[in-house]
């Protein structure tokens, strides 16, 4: 009715009913109890801020997680010189568990655990409701360690997977995130090992170069942190990681693969040779630099080790041997095992001396190149009971100097020293960096200082033993450094297996130089000294080096260990090529082969030339000499196996004829032990047989503790015979 | 005289359109974006990758309910009174509906799910009430006076309020009180509603006595600290606290990184409080206030009773939610799931108070000023 009337109005044009008067009292008396009670809140609003202001932001200041989280940083590579990877860290991921977050709602927990059992088969699911049931406020469980990228991916996939619509397929999957961390990897497993060395926890590197750049390879680990601001506002930063840089080696991984693969042949031939159970030698040393710079391009031992599992004895010793060491034998095995035998062993370097004997008497003057000596197998020394003999016990007859090392003579190089005389054959055995470190980028080398003798306490038998090499001790990395100049005309480089340092994207830091230390000899006396050994190689002792089609030369040497027992030799041969412009040298050491008769350098020989022989070609140097046919067929034990022992037996019965063989057998002949009076051999009475410098560097994660220990450093030193 | 006839006709001729409801509604929309924007970004970039996820799904329900006030505003509001009671069975349908057929979230189904896009149908059953209320009181209008008719008009949205409390209590409280705030506009007396008043409170302590974990609301309301379900309550005053007179800046809430719940939704104004401070928030109250009184203004110039009625239950709707919303947020109040108006996020909530705009702004403009002389 009311409505009709309204329309009437209307129509009418009349004035229309407003909303009666009494309506809009009681609207303004809602809008005023609606103002009333906004105003009241306002009011508790000032109440909490002036009661509990404070309080509360202190509340909320205090709640906030300060706890920063680390960026690791990615650990420089190791790369060889032609940027093959040796050592390289690579992203591996921790599998965390956010359980508070997994438990914020019970629809979660299903999805997330099934996911996580499916996608990593070795996690237990019972174990992951155990979490979910009884550390729900758990905010880090790791289960899982060290999971690569790939291994992570169908999870990520799973949980980022979306439906065509752009829509989770699996939004239910929560609490679970990857932290990130860089795990060693050496791709070629025992490659380089002593040179490369490796890493415990922490990227702390152990041995090698691993530890000698253990500072440049590391980076600097970013940090993700809440700070609060000037404001008292929370703010959080990223401060990313900076990688460690990259070492670029001289060291050619090929050249190094084919070096070890040689040694390992040898060791394969004569395993268990002589000595039962024994490998091919007690120790095999092999360097290979480039005499121009003395760039280092292979330096391998036997024995060696994985790099990837450094504590994995089991290639050395049987399971019944290992179950009765003691953790402390372990490490003691271990330490050794990862000795780098070029830089850590001394010995007495035998015949290889005789070419710095000879340069430093045509150096010095006191030799012109045309004396000629007679040699009559022996040599009487006052104060010494027996004769010091020579290879050929009926003696050598009239020889040149040329013909002095052909044969390996040590009655003629016993007449050169009394000509060169003490004082300058100790001066120049400083000038050649005997008994100095080289200073080569590796931990661990050894002093030998106190393993030779100086001036004051040498005396003519010293002198006499010690042209020839015996009675003073060197390491291979001296005597490779110190006959590189020998061949380049005179040029002493500190050696070195680092030629460049980039960052992360290649770009070069630094670039190391050789290093020119000084002039040992001049040019002339190099170039004579050259000759020689080009004859010795050609038509002396060392003709098992030889190669065919290449000119070379060399030296052998067969030196007497300490204690003179005629059984355990050094058998060495040192040599380069090609003659006119030298490339490469090379110094192969082989300590006790595992054979009857030690005293033949052709063990070392063999294992040159059969290196030799692939490496050549392989840095382009091509043949300079009439191919002949030489030595074709034979292999890592020289001539077919069965002549090859023929010869040992020939060589034994008359050693007269030994050098028309090409055999070099001066050491096993009667040497005095005159080394006692040398200090850093008196102090080792005790003969601990085994490769000098102790070990460097500490047992890291060793469950034994992580104690240093048998960590000698490096100016300690443990001399052997 | 021909002059002064010109004049009329061109007074006439202005229609009048509350301009000052709309900026304010416009204002109240890109201040609550800006502020759901700023307190949903790290819950939208932690849970679904997107710091916009939550501004995008509400820009796209404001954008709909813009159109749909702009097109709701040109209908005359007359038109609705045919279509009330339709609309309230339909809400009541809905509401049942939503009970068997509604998608569970977070224990509680309150939503239909329609293809790609989720509809809660009590805040429908708001909007449905306001305009059947409006249509019965309006055509009983004169009956309010006694007892016996002020039930009997009661009785009739009895049946959509149980429904709704049935899983939804806060939505059907401000239903009850938008139907006793147009009642209580509508009748010619006081008393009635003091007594109505104190029904409510008893009613609401009886239901708390019956059903436990009410009581424990009542346990956590006065003591927060010391139950692990006062933790949104207490982080919420933790923000209102740390606020300080002006805030720590826009966008430079601590507690809305994870401490506060879903902080989006109800306890958005905490991060106002926090953001903006003191100042910010009284600001907001501000508004609503100058909100509500344009909605008695509208009111009380009105053509007709109904469209009086309507205004006075939107201005109602409003007023409840933001009263008891902020009084949750304090801790005046136990805590109970309700919306700020036009800054929580809800997608169904902003469509349906932007219909209720237009719905006003369409009475607004059936205001014919009367001219005097």
């Amino acid at each position: 009715m009311a409505e009709r009337k309204r329309r009437a109005r209307r129509r009418k044009k009349k004035p229309l009913l407003r909303f009666p008067r009494r309506m809009q009292k009681k609207m303004l008396f809602l809008f005023a109890g609606v103002a009333m009670m906004l105003m009241f809140l306002v009011g508790r609003l000032m109440y909490i801020e002036h009661t509990s202001g404070e309080k509360y932001q202190k509340i909320v200041l205090a709640q906030q997680g300060y706890d920063s989280q680390t960026i690791p940083y990615q650990r420089g590579d190791i790369v060889d010189a032609k940027g093959t990877v040796l050592a390289t860290s690579i992203a591996v991921y921790n599998i965390i568990l956010d359980c508070s977050v997994m438990t914020s709602d019970e629809e979660y927990i299903e999805p997330t655990i099934s996911a996580l059992t499916t996608c990593f088969a070795d996690l237990d699911s019972n174990v992951l409701y155990g979490y979910a049931k009884e550390s729900k406020e758990s905010k880090y469980i790791v289960l899982k360690k060290r999971v690569s990228y790939e291994e992570i991916q169908p999870f990520v996939e799973m949980q980022e997977a979306k439906d065509e619509k752009g829509k989770k397929v699996n939004p239910n999957i929560k609490g679970v995130w990857f932290e990130k961390e860089y795990q060693r990897e050496y791709p070629y497993g025992s490659l380089a090992s002593a040179v490369i060395g490796f890493t415990v926890s922490g990227n702390q590197g152990i041995n090698g170069l691993e530890n000698f750049y253990n500072e440049i390879l590391n980076g600097v680990n970013g940090r993700e942190y809440g700070y609060l601001n000037t404001d008292n506002n929370f703010e959080k930063t990223i401060k990313s990681a900076s990688n460690g840089c990259t070492l670029v080696s001289t060291i050619d991984a090929s050249i190094q693969n084919v070096v070890e693969k040689k040694i390992a042949e040898f060791n394969e031939a004569y395993k268990g040779n002589f000595r039962a159970g024994d490998a091919g030698a007690t120790h095999i040393g092999v360097l290979i630099m480039d005499p121009n710079n003395a760039d280092v391009l292979a330096m391998a031992n036997y024995p060696n080790y994985d790099l990837s599992n450094p504590r994995d004895l089991s290639a050395y010793y049987t399971e019944e041997q290992l179950s009765v060491m003691s953790e402390e034998d372990k490490l003691d095995a271990l330490n050794k095992l990862w000795q780098n035998f070029c830089v850590t062993f001394t010995y007495e370097p035998g015949s290889t001396a005789k070419p710095f004997t000879v340069a430093m008497g045509l150096d010095c003057g006191t030799m012109t190149g045309d004396e000629s000596y007679y040699c009559d197998g022996f040599e009487m020394m006052p104060g010494y009971p027996k004769p010091i003999r020579c290879v050929n016990r009926n003696g050598h007859n009239m020889e040149t100097i040329e013909q002095a090392l052909m044969n390996s003579c040590n009655d003629a190089l016993m007449q050169m020293s009394y000509a060169i005389g003490i004082e300058e054959f100790t001066k120049y055995q400083q000038i050649f960096g005997f008994g100095q470190k080289t200073n080569i980028d590796l931990p661990g080398e050894t002093r030998t200082d106190s393993l030779i003798y100086t001036i004051d306490n040498m005396t003519r038998i010293d002198l006499a033993t010690n042209s020839f090499g015996q009675n003073f001790n060197t390491t291979m990395i001296q005597m490779g450094t110190s006959f590189c100049s020998l061949i380049n005309g005179g040029y002493l480089y500190q050696p070195h297996l680092v030629k460049r340092i980039t960052d992360e994207r290649g770009n070069t830091i630094e670039n190391i130089t050789p290093t020119l230390l000084r002039q040992t000899i001049s040019k002339s006396t190099s170039e004579k000294v050259k000759g020689y050994m080009t004859s010795t190689v050609a038509d002396g002792t060392g003709a098992t080096a030889k190669v065919d089609g290449y000119s070379m030369g060399g030296k052998t040497g067969t030196a007497q260990k300490r204690g003179r027992d005629g059984v355990n030799y050094v058998v060495s041969f040192i040599g380069f090529a090609p003659v006119d412009d030298p490339q490469l040298m090379i110094y192969c050491v082989v300590d006790e082969p595992n054979v009857e008769e030690q005293y033949h350098s052709t063990y070392a020989q063999n294992i040159a030339r059969e290196i030799l022989e692939e490496v050549l070609p392989y840095l382009n140097i091509y043949r300079d000499e009439e191919a002949t046919g030489l030595h074709a067929g034979w292999d890592i034990r020289g001539e077919e196996s069965g002549q090859q022992a023929m010869t040992d037996i020939v060589n034994q019965v008359t050693p007269g004829e030994g050098e028309a063989q090409g055999e070099d057998m001066e050491g096993a002949l009667d040497v005095p032990d005159t080394g006692d009076r040398l200090p850093g051999n008196a102090e080792d009475a005790s003969g601990d047989n085994t490769a000098g410098g102790g070990a460097q560097g500490d047992t890291g994660d060793n469950a034994a503790g992580g104690d240093v220990q048998g960590g000698l450093g490096e100016d300690e030193q443990e001399p052997q015979e | 005289m021909a002059a002064r006839q010109k004049k009329e006709k061109r007074q006439k001729a202005i229609r009048y359109f509350d301009y000052s409801l709309l900026f304010l509604v416009i204002f109240l929309l890109c201040f609550g974006l800006i502020m759901l924007y700023s307190t949903s970004s790290y819950y939208g970039s932690t849970r679904h990758d997107d710091a916009a996820y939550y501004l995008k799904k509400q820009l796209f329900a404001t954008s709909l309910g813009v159109v749909g006030m702009v097109f709701i505003s040109m209908i005359p509001y007359r038109f609705w009174m045919k279509l009330s009671s339709l609309a309230y069975f339909l809400a009541l349908g809905l509401c049942v509906l939503v009970i068997f057929a509604g998608r569970e979230a977070k224990g509680q189904s309150r939503w239909l799910q329609i293809g790609p896009l989720s509809f809660q149908p009590s805040e429908f059953a708001k909007l449905a009430v306001i305009l059947f209320f409006a249509s019965v009181i309006y055509k009983t209008s004169k009956q309010l006076a006694n007892w016996k008719n002020l039930i009997k008009v009661g009785v009739i949205v009895m049946p959509i309020f149980v429904v709704v409390a049935y899983n939804n209590l806060s939505t059907a409280i401000i239903i009850a009180g938008i139907a006793v705030c147009m009642m209580f506009v509508a009748s010619p007396k006081y008393s009635h509603f003091l007594v109505i008043g104190l029904i409510g409170v008893a009613a609401v302590a009886v239901f708390i006595m019956l059903a436990g974990y009410r009581a424990e609301r009542i346990l956590i309301w006065l003591n927060p600290e010391e139950y692990e379900k006062g933790y949104q309550t207490l982080q919420g005053l933790y923000a209102i606290g740390s606020g300080g007179l002006f805030g720590k800046g826009l966008g430079a809430s601590m507690q809305k990184l994870g401490f506060i719940p879903e902080a989006q939704n109800d306890m958005i104004f905490s991060v106002i409080c926090e953001e903006l401070g003191l100042f910010g928030a009284t600001c907001l109250i501000l508004l609503y206030l100058l909100l509500i009184w344009r909605f008695m203004i509208i009111a009380n110039n009105a053509a007709d009773l109904y469209g009086a009625l309507i205004v006075v239950g939107i201005m109602a709707h409003i007023a409840i939610q933001v009263i008891l919303n902020i009084a949750v947020v304090t801790n005046t109040m136990p805590n109970t799931g309700i919306l700020l108006p036009f800054v929580s996020y809800g997608g169904t909530s902003i469509m349906f108070l932007l219909g209720e705009m237009g719905l006003a702004l369409s009475v607004s403009r059936g205001i014919k000023f009367e001219v005097s002389g």
